[in-house]
């Protein structure tokens, strides 16, 4: 059945992220030639103009909408019925729900990818990844704070769309619950938002700015990576004991 | 073995009583009406049965199962509203019935809508209120369920359309199911009711066979509805 159900959600989820995305390649592929008659620097200035903003729509559609539409075939009053009538384990519609997630936000990395190698018509991308993972080793392995870190973005990466869908599709359960009363659903958005910006944040300074000095020592950065992992571990559990729980116990289709 | 049991069944809702302290058995085989007026209770009881709101106390079993996601897969439920996403085609729900519900018979439930001659490539959305109805109740009874539990599946729609509901509630449950009809529409469906429960104000205030309500009573059930209901 957990099959089935990741399925179903896949086709009915990345039907129009794909079309989103080809539409995105597309003008990727395009928008060179279009611009190709303009002088070199307005070239370069649409290109970087247009990646920006591609970048915010692959975020909010990707990653922002189906996240905001994930939990609610599970409590929006139609659909709810036929959902939580199904022969299924509440633990399935949970599994399927972050598997969905991980996958479009997964989809959301290579699209981008893919867009930005077109736009610059160069592999130049690819190369700098490649370049990047060879310099791993040396760049967290010399000390044991920066295996630390490493483990830690390593951590972060897999949790960031675990903890982030699953507060989610969280968030929605408990109102389902509490039948939408505020506090509980406003305390799981703004553990939400909590874990967005400072994983933004502490990405951000890491990779964006190697000079992180003007952030605060290395030593701050490393804590800080490690206080949020274990930041999205606890919520990550406290989500799937929680959720699991409601889904299983107190249904509350009213 | 009982199909149906709650026991000592009660639902809160904060602190207001929904249903207090229902003791029911059900066997296989029956059709029955759950009946009472309108907040006496009977959706509350149908949706712990189906497994979509959790009682406050007591518990129903189904098939010797407590509600739970094996009971979920020998229970038929129609609700009292749409529950299908009306984006959808006719098609596709029926796509969908076929791959959650293994006892969905697809061929059923197309012979039925051909009668109907609903078009099955049409958008949920775009059928009349009656036909979405009809189509609903043809996906729950294209189930080889052992329990049908069918929410007013009579109340929103025209005496013809009454009619083929009942006569398709009839002709597709098999010997071994029980079906639960609630219904304050008591006239229409006396007739094909093997037993009748009624609910005043979250309590059971009766659970008898028809047959037996006449006898006792020496009144119809409608009739004997309107005494024990009346305002």
């Amino acid at each position: 059945m957990l099959r089935k159900l990741i399925k179903h959600d896949l086709k009915q989820e990345f039907i129009p992220l794909l079309i989103f995305g080809a539409g995105f390649l597309a003008m990727c592929a395009l928008l060179p030639e279009i611009v190709k008659p303009l002088p070199e620097y307005v070239e370069e200035m649409i290109k970087m103009l247009f990646i920006t903003f591609a970048a915010y729509g692959i975020i909010i559609a990707f990653v922002l909408v189906p996240c905001s539409r994930f939990g609610k075939p599970y409590v929006k009053q139609d659909s709810a019925y036929l959902f939580n009538t199904l022969p299924v384990k509440p633990k399935d519609l949970m599994i399927t729900k972050l598997v969905t997630g991980y996958l479009s936000t997964i989809l959301a990395v290579i699209v981008f990818i893919l867009g930005d190698a077109l736009l610059e018509r160069s592999a130049d991308i690819f190369r700098g990844i490649i370049d990047m993972m060879k310099q791993v080793p040396a760049a967290f392995f010399t000390s044991w704070y920066g295996t630390m870190e490493f483990i830690c973005i390593v951590l972060l990466a897999v949790l960031f769309p675990a903890c982030f869908f699953a507060t989610s599709v969280l968030t929605d359960i408990i109102a389902m619950r509490y039948n939408w009363s505020k506090i509980p659903t406003v305390l799981c958005v703004i553990f939400n938002l909590t874990v967005i910006f400072m994983t933004i944040y502490l990405v951000a300074i890491n990779f964006l700015n190697p000079d992180s000095s003007h952030y605060g020592s290395e030593h701050m950065i490393g804590t800080g990576l490690l206080i949020l992992t274990l930041f999205e571990i606890a919520g990550t559990v406290i989500y799937w004991i929680l959720g699991e729980r409601i889904m299983r116990k107190h249904i509350n289709l009213q | 073995m009982a199909l149906f049991e709650a026991k000592n069944l009660t639902k809160l809702y904060g602190k207001k009583p929904a249903l207090k302290d229902i003791n029911l058995s059900i066997e296989s085989g029956k059709i029955i009406g759950l009946c009472g007026p309108n907040g006496s209770g009977k959706t509350t009881l149908i949706k712990i049965a189906a497994g979509i709101l959790t009682p406050s106390e007591g518990e129903i079993t189904i098939d010797g199962n407590p509600v739970g996601f094996q009971t979920k897969a020998v229970v038929s439920y129609l609700p009292d509203k749409t529950y299908v996403p009306v984006t959808w085609k006719v098609n596709k729900i029926l796509d969908f019935f076929q791959e959650f519900y293994l006892d969905f018979d697809r061929i059923a439930a197309m012979n039925m809508l051909g009668r109907l001659q609903i078009d099955q490539n049409a958008q949920f959305k775009t059928l009349s209120k009656g036909t979405q109805e009809k189509v609903q109740l043809v996906l729950v009874m294209s189930r080889k369920a052992k329990l049908y539990i069918l929410d007013e599946p009579i109340g929103g729609v025209d005496p013809a359309a009454r009619d083929y509901i009942l006569e398709t509630i009839i002709s597709n449950y098999n010997p071994e199911s029980s079906v639960i009809i609630s219904t304050h529409l008591i006239a229409d469906i006396e007739n094909t009711l093997d037993e009748v429960i009624f609910i005043k104000y979250g309590e059971q205030v009766l659970h008898d066979t028809v047959d037996g309500v006449r006898e006792k009573y020496g009144k119809s059930v409608d009739e004997y509805f309107r005494e024990v209901f009346r305002c």
